[in-house]
């Protein structure tokens, strides 16, 4: 952990509030995109990185300094999750379970991997996007749900699945653009 | 795999279930690669949400991490989101209705009460729900039991049952009624203008505003039209009405007709008939013959209080006992007692009317406001105690009493030029913070220099009330709080109003300086990118004690008892 991470957190326990938007600045991108990775609603993404960095400053005094920040922080946005998760069940359950279950059987790799992640890579996907063809583009800004795919379908006159599938082929090429983009700095 | 990998993607953004569906859920659980590889694409897909979505505002955040608004336009905002939750527009209507009442009331007692005082700032309770809800106030009490001892301090009241077992109380109704309780009697509010008066007796009094106010028994209604009169009910028995001052219309329960009873005419009612009895003055008093009972009980109170205060001033456990009067703040040091004072200094503060008639009060309004207090003391066993008025509990945090270091004074890091470079060695005693939390649970922290993961870096230990124990309609009341720390037997115990409400453990011996006393917010202005810090008190104090002892739940009830006006 950095060393104004540690100070950061010291003032925080130690009753400065405004020092609490240094460690909200640090991982409000990587909470935003653990959530986002799970989440397709964006106010959702939202209320819940809210949610996640109220309860973090709440229990801050009892975070172990010996620890990962990045790691603590995830166990509550994993925490929170779990919570949405149940609350969606009641709406949807067929497609809760599924969702639950997906996520109980990657959520230790997906923390594992975000642990490796850096703000610097993340925001190196901006640049990667504007690469992208012109439809693999909109297919990746439009941020898909059931819902969006027919709709961005209609528009391209194609097909839910054939969105579906840029959509896919746009994941592949951003992983590729982001490594070489890192890997030639 | 990138067959499987696609259609277990599909299906998760389409949100539709496939056939599929079970068996690539079984692959994802056995098929490590399988896992890995989905993993990147849901990671990616977060990613680009992160980067791509507008950053969001965290408002409740924001909200949480400042402090309360300072200027009324917020205070407005904050009204008006608050009254939006329900019926916006019946609720403003009553609201501004119930604002300009409770003014007229307050106005016109403290008129009454304080015509020979010119400089008095009230402080205003700014509980916005507090204010649309409360529909009555406890306004005085005279040695009063309930059987439930939260009105001790809970003073705002709606629709809710009291029941007095000991002494007088009076509860005023926002529209222009009052009522004085006798030992015994039982009423619930029913609404601002309606009590049920199950079992007892009670005073009422009804001016030019609370015209039609209702006592309902189990044997009648009665109207007040502008009058005083007692009723005396009770589970079984007629009810018995004397009629003070004005018009009371009377009605039996089965009755349709209700009938008007005038000055020194008395009633005997039963459900369905009315019946004159004589009227006895004995035992009925008004209103303002309670008030001058009552103006004698606490005189006398205030005489024991200041007996008391002399005694505390030269026992020699007393390290600091500020008892304020009236006097203007720069002789503040004159009301202050106790063996280990060097100075004091004030910055901010204003008076304000302090909990008896004749004292005075610390106000701190104002962000900065604050009490600077050097002692020279260093205890393991001591007690805190202080009667305070908050007007609310909006900060997180909300600050009674710190005792930090001297580097703390000048700045964060301290000044080794001025001699008041703080001790950073292992161990050293860093500050203890006496506060409230926002949901009401008072706590003391105690912080050391620890030496990991970094040197420097605090060890706090916190000795909190585990349970809310001050309320919203608690804000704008005089309570007493206490902590005492007994290092020897490894214990802390928190008060409220003279009960003990928290037995808390300590892990080892600790030991405080006592040494630099901060009275109020505690605030370190910010310098350039650095924003400061505030841990706010919104209220009053009107008496604060450090003790060098731990003292015993008994003298911490009798310091209570004397101390309760």
């Amino acid at each position: 952990m950095d060393d104004n991470l540690t100070k950061a957190i010291r003032k925080v326990v130690d009753g400065d509030r405004d020092a609490y938007w240094y460690v909200v600045d640090q991982y409000k991108l990587m909470v935003r995109a653990y959530l986002g990775s799970i989440l397709f609603n964006r106010s959702d993404i939202d209320d819940l990185t809210q949610e996640v960095f109220i309860t973090a400053y709440r229990k801050i005094a009892e975070f172990d300094q010996e620890k990962e920040f990045s790691s603590w922080i995830r166990g509550i946005a994993r925490f929170k999750l779990t919570n949405y998760m149940r609350t969606y069940k009641r709406k949807n359950k067929l497609q809760a379970n599924f969702k639950e279950k997906v996520v109980d059987l990657i959520a230790p790799d997906l923390d594992a991997k975000f642990s490796e992640e850096t703000d610097h890579s993340i925001k190196k996907l901006l640049e990667c996007i504007t690469k992208l063809p012109k439809n693999m583009r909109l297919v990746v800004k439009s941020g898909l749900n059931g819902v969006k795919a027919q709709s961005l379908a209609d528009e391209l006159d194609s097909t839910p699945g054939a969105i579906y599938n840029l959509q896919y082929r746009a994941n592949g090429l951003l992983r590729e653009c982001v490594k070489r983009e890192v890997a030639d700095e | 795999m990138s067959k499987d990998l696609k259609l277990l993607v599909q299906i998760w953004l389409s949100e539709e279930m496939h056939e599929e569906t079970e068996r690539l859920l079984e692959r994802l659980k056995d098929d490590e690669a399988f896992r890995l590889a989905f993993v990147d694409e849901v990671m990616i897909m977060g990613k680009v949400k992160a980067v791509n979505l507008a950053e969001p505002k965290f408002v409740l955040l924001e909200e949480i991490l400042n402090d309360q608004p300072e200027n009324s336009k917020q205070y407005e905002e904050k009204i008006f989101q608050s009254l939006e939750r329900e019926d916006r527009r019946k609720k403003v209507i009553k609201f501004m209705l119930a604002l300009v009442a409770a003014i007229a009331i307050i106005a016109s007692l403290n008129l009454l009460k304080e015509k020979d005082k010119t400089t008095v700032v009230v402080s205003t309770p700014m509980e916005i729900e507090e204010a649309v809800h409360t529909i009555a106030i406890i306004s005085s009490q005279n040695n009063a039991k309930w059987a439930d001892d939260k009105f001790e301090s809970h003073k705002n009241l709606n629709k809710e049952e009291l029941h007095l077992l000991e002494g007088t109380a009076r509860v005023d109704f926002i529209f222009g009624a009052s009522l004085v309780m006798n030992a015994g009697a039982k009423i619930t509010i029913e609404d601002e203008d309606k009590i049920f008066l199950h079992e007892g007796r009670v005073t009422c009094e009804v001016n030019e505003f609370g015209k039609g106010f209702i006592i309902n028994t189990d044997k009648s209604e009665i109207v007040d039209l502008g009058t005083a009169f007692q009723v005396e009910a009770g589970k079984g028995k007629d009810t018995k009405i004397h009629v003070l001052e004005g018009e009371v219309k009377v009605r039996p329960n089965n009755a349709k007709l209700s009938k008007s009873f005038y000055k020194s005419e008395a009633v005997s009612v039963s459900n369905n008939n009315l019946n004159e009895i004589k009227f006895s003055s004995e035992s009925l008093f008004t209103i303002d013959e309670y008030e001058e009972a009552l103006e004698l009980q606490r005189n006398e109170k205030y005489k024991l209080w200041l007996e008391n205060n002399k005694k505390i001033a030269t026992n020699s456990d007393t390290v600091f006992h500020l008892v304020k009067s009236e006097k203007p703040l720069n002789q503040l040091k004159q009301d202050i007692s106790g063996t280990e004072l060097q100075a004091v200094y004030t910055f901010g503060c204003s008076n304000e009317r302090g909990r008896w008639l004749k004292n005075g009060a610390l106000s701190y309004t104002k962000k900065y406001d604050r009490t600077l207090v050097r002692l020279k003391n260093e205890r393991k066993n001591f007690t805190l105690t202080v009667w305070v008025k908050f007007d609310n509990l909006n900060s997180e945090q909300n600050a009674l009493m710190f005792f930090e270091m001297p580097g703390r004074w000048m700045s964060s890091i301290g000044d080794s030029k001025r001699g008041k470079r703080n001790d950073t060695s292992l161990g050293a005693f860093h500050a203890m913070r006496w506060m409230v939390t926002k949901g009401g649970r008072p706590s003391l922290r105690m912080g050391y220099y620890g030496e990991k993961p970094v040197a420097g870096l605090l060890k706090w230990h916190t000795f909190q009330v585990p349970k809310k124990i001050i309320s919203h309609n608690s804000m704008g009341n005089w309570l007493f709080l206490a902590v005492t720390v007994d290092s020897e037997n490894l214990r802390v115990n928190h008060y409220f109003n003279g009960r003990r409400v928290a037995i808390e453990n300590m892990d080892e011996e600790l030991s405080a300086k006592l040494e630099f006393l901060e009275i109020g917010n505690l605030s370190r202005p910010g310098k350039n990118e650095d924003k400061g810090m505030t841990i706010r008190l919104n209220g009053s104090i009107d008496e604060l004690m450090v003790k060098g002892v731990a003292l015993t739940p008994e003298e911490i009830k009798e310091l209570y008892s004397i101390g309760k006006p």
